[in-house]
């Protein structure tokens, strides 16, 4: 496009007005004097702290007998939560977001194959520092040798739609103090977590205007590479060549780019077949694909249109 | 040494001050570009710049700005998925450019581009402002961003299609 390759003097020209002066200089030197007495406060207060530390715990050695030693602490892992497009108004009604009645997750609708649990049109959810995952109606159950690390233990049982936003494990479906874990091999696509005693799946996906956190790409949200024994479009076709699955989802990876934190409305689906038994989801319209946020990817489509011919 | 050796060098007063001289002017108007406000604009800059001094960044010698512009387009991506950013600046009214005194009359004939090319999605804008504005390579790009020279590539090709769409007015965005 000739246009952009005149960008430099067009942006030029457009922003000759602007440019970095004394006084940004100014603000960016005395920000950085602010931080370095900080770092050195903090560094003293961090030696301070260690030494108190070491005496709290030479003095705690000391008090317990040995076989009465407290247990370590082991902290939780924290991860940074980053919200994803546009937070939904103060003002929106609960209702818009679930809908009224008794949350059941093990009702589902017999002969489906959906992606979403059918229990009352409400979404059966369970969120983890600022990741959120849905119950899938199939498989309906999961077994147990799939369980993985233990991401720990619903600490909240809520029935607010948008569940809670102070980072802790919270359900609506989950009861508290029930344990989560990731499935194995594919940390960051399932959590799987007991439901009225049977181990159920939940695949990561976006919702109430939050898909993914930090720096995170499709790839964190749905760790399928490797493992992947079939890919079924629909309307396209289905791969069942292990490598040309794992090419076509490297592809998918590659390629695909950040579109929105809504969830396609349409009935074509991508499965994905993993070799655990278990298959991912997901919605897919011309170029677009989404589970856990939208994103848009024509290279996977042409390439799997390809390989299924 | 030569000047072209791979000498590294912390950042002193001196050469920040150099730095700062040779390019703010661009890292902020990258980001301005951006993010559409000038205000975060400064702020990032002024992230970036810090970030230089407290860091003390070992850079190879014409490494300096590659890195500067690196910080700052991350910066400005979390700004830009920050629910601050999707409340506040879009918003906002459109996009102001800031012309030199003397620049007013052709103001009407580029801002359109300009606009178009702010309304692309992150990873396509992050592409288009280093590739055509400030000159990067595919590889330079791609050494920068982490990312395979494919990707680079393919989305470049993606940005020029989008920014078609926009500029005949029937993106579907």
């Amino acid at each position: 496009m000739t246009e952009l390759d005149k960008l430099p003097q067009i942006a030029d020209r457009a922003l000759g007005g602007l440019e970095a002066g004394p006084e940004l200089r100014y603000r960016i030197q005395m920000q950085a004097l602010k931080q370095r007495k900080r770092q050195k406060i903090s560094l003293y207060a961090t030696k301070g702290a260690a030494l108190a530390c070491c005496a709290a715990l030479l003095f705690a050695l000391l008090a317990f007998p040995k076989d009465q030693a407290p247990m370590n602490m082991v902290s939780a892992p924290v991860i940074t939560s980053m919200p994803l497009g546009q937070d939904v108004p103060d003002t929106a009604s609960d209702d818009s977001l679930l809908l009224k009645g008794e949350i059941s997750a093990t009702r589902r609708a017999e002969g489906t194959s959906g992606i979403w649990e059918e229990g009352q049109g409400s979404f059966p959810l369970v969120s983890i520092k600022g990741a959120t995952y849905r119950l899938l109606t199939v498989p309906s159950s999961v077994d147990r040798a799939l369980r993985g690390d233990s991401l720990g233990s619903i600490e909240e049982f809520t029935t607010e739609p948008s569940l809670s936003d102070s980072g802790i494990l919270s359900s609506n479906t989950v009861p508290a103090g029930t344990d989560v874990y990731a499935v194995s091999g594919f940390k960051g696509t399932f959590v799987c977590a007991e439901v009225n005693g049977v181990d159920r799946l939940f695949q990561r996906v976006s919702f109430n205007g939050r898909a993914t956190t930090g720096k995170e790409g499709l790839q964190d949200t749905l760790q399928a590479s490797g493992h992947v024994k079939s890919l079924s479009l629909t309307g396209v076709g289905t791969v069942t060549d292990t490598a040309v699955c794992e090419d076509l989802m490297k592809t998918l990876f590659d390629s695909a780019v950040f579109d929105s934190t809504s969830t396609l409305n349409t009935s074509s689906t991508l499965v994905i077949e993993l070799d655990n038994g278990l298959s991912a989801q997901m919605l897919v319209r011309e170029d677009k694909l989404s589970a856990c946020g939208t994103w848009s990817s024509p290279e996977f489509i042409e390439a799997f249109t390809k390989a299924a011919k | 040494m030569s000047e072209a050796s791979t000498a590294q060098s912390s950042i002193t007063e001196m050469n920040f001050a150099d730095l700062y001289e040779r390019f703010a002017t661009d890292v902020l108007r990258v980001c301005y570009f951006y993010l559409g406000d000038r205000q975060k604009a400064e702020d990032v800059c002024q992230d970036v710049f810090v970030k230089l001094i407290s860091t003390q960044p070992e850079l190879k010698a014409g490494s300096e700005k590659a890195w500067l512009l690196k910080v700052a387009l991350n910066r400005c991506k979390d700004l830009w998925r920050g629910a601050w950013f999707k409340r506040v600046v879009l918003g906002s009214p459109a996009f102001e450019l800031v012309p030199a005194p003397d620049d007013f009359e052709r103001l009407a004939d580029e801002e359109q581009m300009m606009s178009a090319v702010n309304q692309l999605p992150p990873d396509f804008k992050e592409i288009v402002l280093l590739h055509y504005y400030q000159g990067y390579g595919i590889s330079e790009i791609s050494e920068m961003l982490s990312l395979p020279e494919g990707t680079i590539s393919s989305r470049l090709s993606r940005s020029r299609k989008r920014l078609e769409k926009i500029l005949k007015g029937d993106d579907a965005r």
